[in-house]
């Protein structure tokens, strides 16, 4: 377990692999290096040193109880890489950690070689805002445990859920176990004074793969478009049957996913188009994705263009039904 | 916290389940945290303080004292007075005469003040119980069910913690009151994993 001082503070991290190039992966809100392990371990294997850590009020990091600035965590993570020697790396943050992410490519984009951001955004929607005021409530009023119980069903589907049943108890006891309350509500404090900083992604010019689960309620579609379009250099990549937590539950296929994405880079072969893909769901399969042609931002699967094929249509007659006289109940 | 100690702690208490001995380790220990916290409150009311933070103090002393009595009411305590010697051993570093005395004094300083809210944040968000508790343990319990009851109130509690360590004590540098903190934080963390060692010990006082 490696420590770096930063002031009076501590950042728990942890590198592994010998020579290859740096990728960092960055923490969402309640999670810790550890869930990380079994990336390191896969991305090791396949030539890359790997940097996990937990951000300030996370894990074994310093847990400041006045608070800390949203921006404060790029800060952070910049002197880790100073600490480490890395001058330039492959950074992939989800949720939280994605917008740590974000932050660092605008603030510092001469250290960032690719861009991974997950399962995250730029701007709170209403709906965000009203998330994260019903979780600081949550949280404040009722404690931690409630807090787990909301974002476990939104993290993962019902088929990881049904799987994992007998562990979950020890699971979220161990997460109220090594989490500290008080910090996570400052993790979530520091957004009331979140700024939506859409304007800014501009700014990122790496080569950038937005990961968005099909099934992300937490950060709902919405939410990475305007990352794709804010992103010149971006491709959005819709993980299929993927929860706000994809990373927990189909570690291979993100593995398969990301380092298809750096090799793409390297080999000189990466379009930052903007366009929209739909993840494989096989992770050895060699097609990585394919390219969506319809709707991305709906949840249905509505056709755009020119059909390929006539669609079949089920029709009802309305029997004497004028439309005008429908009547709408409620406006 | 370390969670190796709570699962040794849980281990423990999952052989012998909430036997006399146990409720009254964990009643005597809160017990303690409870009206060590209540005595600094009781003093911080005559503190010339803001009427808002005032009513947060006098709401939080009242706190502390029905935790510590519905905690006390449903415990089955266990007539082994080794137990309140022992309890003192584990505490004093933490609630001791000399430790909780300064809290108390009528003149005291801004530093003193904030040493005391610093200390009572620590207490609420270090000493946590509920990870003993043993998975498949009767949640109806009486015992349990309080446990659950008191954390759930100290999360509440904790909300207003932080935000009178934001306020006050406007003297004090921002890093001058992160000192106080981080070693009120230290304090009570190594005070509860002594506690959580002495639950694993067994009834004759072995470990």
């Amino acid at each position: 377990m490696a420590f770096l001082k930063i002031g009076k503070y501590s950042i728990h991290y942890e590198w592994e692999g010998s020579q290859g190039e740096a990728m960092a992966f960055i923490n969402g809100l309640t999670q810790s290096t550890t869930l990380w392990a079994v990336y390191r371990e896969k991305l090791v294997a396949q030539g890359y040193c790997v940097l996990t850590y937990d951000m300030l009020g996370q894990g074994e990091s310093s847990k400041p109880v006045l608070g800390i600035g949203f921006e404060d965590h790029a800060n952070c993570f910049i002197r880790l890489l100073d600490h480490l020697g890395i001058t330039k790396c492959h950074i992939a943050g989800i949720s939280f950690g994605g917008t740590v992410a974000l932050k660092t490519a605008i603030l510092y984009p001469e250290r960032v070689e690719t861009l991974i951001p997950m399962s995250t955004f730029a701007e709170m929607t209403p709906q965000l805002e009203h998330l994260g005021s019903a979780f600081y409530f949550a949280i404040t009023q009722a404690g931690f445990p409630l807090v787990q119980r909301l974002l476990l069903p939104m993290n993962v589907s019902s088929e990881w859920l049904a799987r994992n049943k007998d562990v979950l108890p020890e699971l979220v006891r161990r997460g109220y176990a090594t989490n500290d309350p008080y910090a996570i509500q400052n993790l979530i404090e520091s957004f009331a004074h979140f700024k939506s900083f859409t304007s800014e992604l501009e700014k990122i010019i790496c080569p950038t793969l937005i990961l968005n689960g099909e099934f992300d309620y937490l950060t709902p579609r919405v939410c990475h478009e305007v990352l794709r379009r804010g992103i010149r250099n971006s491709r959005l990549m819709i993980i299929p049957r993927g929860y706000h937590a994809f990373t927990l539950e189909n570690p291979d296929l993100v593995v398969r996913v990301i380092n298809g994405f750096v090799r793409t880079v390297k080999e000189g072969k990466w379009q930052g188009d903007q366009s929209v893909w739909l993840a494989s769901e096989d992770p050895v399969s060699e097609v990585l994705a394919c390219r969506i042609v319809g709707d991305h931002m709906r949840a249905i699967p509505i056709p755009t263009g020119a059909a390929q094929e006539p669609l079949q249509e089920w029709v009802v007659p309305l029997e004497g039904m004028v439309l005008n006289e429908i009547q709408v109940p409620f406006p | 916290m370390d969670i190796t100690a709570y699962d040794a702690a849980r281990s423990a208490i999952q052989k012998t389940g909430f036997t006399p001995v146990v409720q009254t380790k964990i009643s005597l220990f809160w017990g303690a945290v409870k009206n060590g916290n209540a005595a600094f409150l009781l003093a911080a009311q005559f503190f010339p303080l803001a009427p808002l933070a005032q009513q947060w103090i006098n709401s939080q002393y009242f706190h502390e004292i029905e935790a510590s009595l519905l905690l006390a009411r449903v415990t089955r305590w266990a007539g082994e007075p080794r137990l309140f010697t022992e309890l003192m051993g584990i505490t004093s570093p933490l609630l001791g005469i000399g430790t909780m005395q300064p809290f108390l004094l009528p003149l005291v300083s801004p530093s003193v003040i904030y040493r005391g809210l610093a200390l009572g944040h620590a207490l609420l968000s270090q000493v946590r119980l509920t990870p003993v508790i043993p998975i498949n343990t009767d949640e109806s319990d009486p015992y349990v069910a309080a446990l659950r009851l008191i954390e759930q109130g100290d999360a509440r509690m904790l909300q207003t913690q932080i935000v009178l360590l934001r306020i006050s004590s406007p003297e004090l540098s921002t890093d001058e009151k992160e000192t106080m903190i981080e070693e009120e934080q230290g304090r009570v963390r190594g005070a509860f994993l002594e506690f959580l060692k002495w639950l694993c010990r067994t009834d004759n006082g072995q470990p």
